[in-house]
């Protein structure tokens, strides 16, 4: 099976560190152009660009006020790429260096973000508020998800004509792979860093059972492992 | 008939916004149990092409995901409502985190 090759592929590279949307692309475009030989078919092809957007703006930096506030999440918004893990460097480059936060205010509000339930770009509402109050958090939160919107308004309508067309279907199916590859390879870096004691394992162990072996809701898995963890770090 | 779906659409992914802890994968597979298995909304393929396309667009994908359920379920609004929803409870306890942490100067241990 092609698919599961390239699957693989995809998964060595992302433990090695190679960009998840790098890897993405050229499992995508790999998949496109063997699956379109391997067909043999006449057809026309389509190139198809990912959707990127750089918005430069000149923000002044003398004082920080609502607008800045706004327009630096609107662009780490529009840049972000992937699962929000890599939030913490955007946002070292765009505040830390700029002297508008200190790197330990910075610290504390990933460690918000990524405590409250939900995107752990939430933690934009934190620093948003840091930096100007109320009218900041709004501004911070309006701009960081802003783009989200528009960029799924833009998309939704283009995938069922990703689906009709052939070989962009090819493109879409390795994609597809490639991005469970690389969810998976999340998890395996993820397990390396949080299984490190019995408590851990063994929570590990239930929620794969809860997981694979019976029906129940991913969301009482959760709150099953939150529950686990707290007994079990407090009481032993 | 419509502002009914649109009531569906907030509240799954008000409740999804509301235990969505641990990551992005983990929202996705409480996502997939809500809107394929349970409601089906979509087929499963395509619920994955939807991830497949969002992992090539910039932004949280989690979030991004939530959008497009909304928004194959109840058109534009659905979007905007199922991002809203989603984000939501996340925005709300992390103001009242950040007023207490300028208010104390620290996180709550």
């Amino acid at each position: 099976m092609e698919l599961a090759i390239l699957g693989t592929l995809v998964l060595t590279v992302s433990l090695f560190g190679v960009s998840e949307i790098i890897a993405l692309l050229a499992a995508g475009v790999l998949g496109m152009g063997y699956f379109y030989i391997k067909e043999r078919r006449q057809g026309h092809l389509y190139s198809f660009l990912p959707f990127t957007m750089f918005l430069t703006l000149g923000v002044s930096l003398f004082k920080i006020e609502t607008l800045q506030v706004f327009f630096t999440f609107l662009k780490v918004g529009a840049i972000l790429y992937g699962s929000g893990y890599v939030l913490f460097a955007y946002l070292d480059a765009e505040l830390v260096s700029k002297g508008w936060l200190s790197r330990v205010e910075l610290i504390d509000a990933i460690a918000v973000g990524q405590f409250t339930p939900g995107p752990v770009l939430s933690t934009s509402t934190f620093i948003g508020y840091q930096l100007s109050g109320f009218p900041g958090a709004l501004a911070a939160t309006v701009g960081i998800f802003l783009p989200s919107f528009l960029f799924v308004l833009l998309l939704n309508p283009l995938i069922p004509r990703m689906q009709n067309s052939k070989i962009l279907r090819y493109f879409l199916d390795s994609v597809n792979v490639a991005a469970v590859a690389v969810m998976l390879a999340v998890l395996l870096v993820m397990a390396q860093k949080t299984l490190i004691d019995w408590k851990s394992i063994t929570i590990a162990v239930i929620a794969s059972y809860l997981t694979f072996g019976t029906k129940l809701s991913p969301i009482w898995n959760i709150i099953m492992g939150a529950v686990l963890g707290f007994v079990l770090v407090r009481f032993f | 008939m419509n502002n009914n779906k649109l009531k569906d659409v907030a509240l799954v992914f008000f409740k999804l916004g509301c235990f969505a802890f641990g990551g992005p994968a983990a929202h996705i597979a409480m996502m997939e149990q809500e809107v394929v298995t349970k409601r089906q909304w979509m087929t499963r393929d395509t619920f994955l092409d939807l991830v497949g396309a969002t992992n090539l667009i910039p932004g949280p994908n989690s979030t991004e995901m939530t959008m497009h359920c909304g928004y194959e379920r109840a058109g534009k609004k659905g979007l905007f409502v199922a991002g809203i929803a989603f984000i939501f409870p996340a925005i709300f306890i992390t103001a009242l985190l950040a007023y207490l942490y300028v208010a104390y100067g620290h996180l709550p241990k």
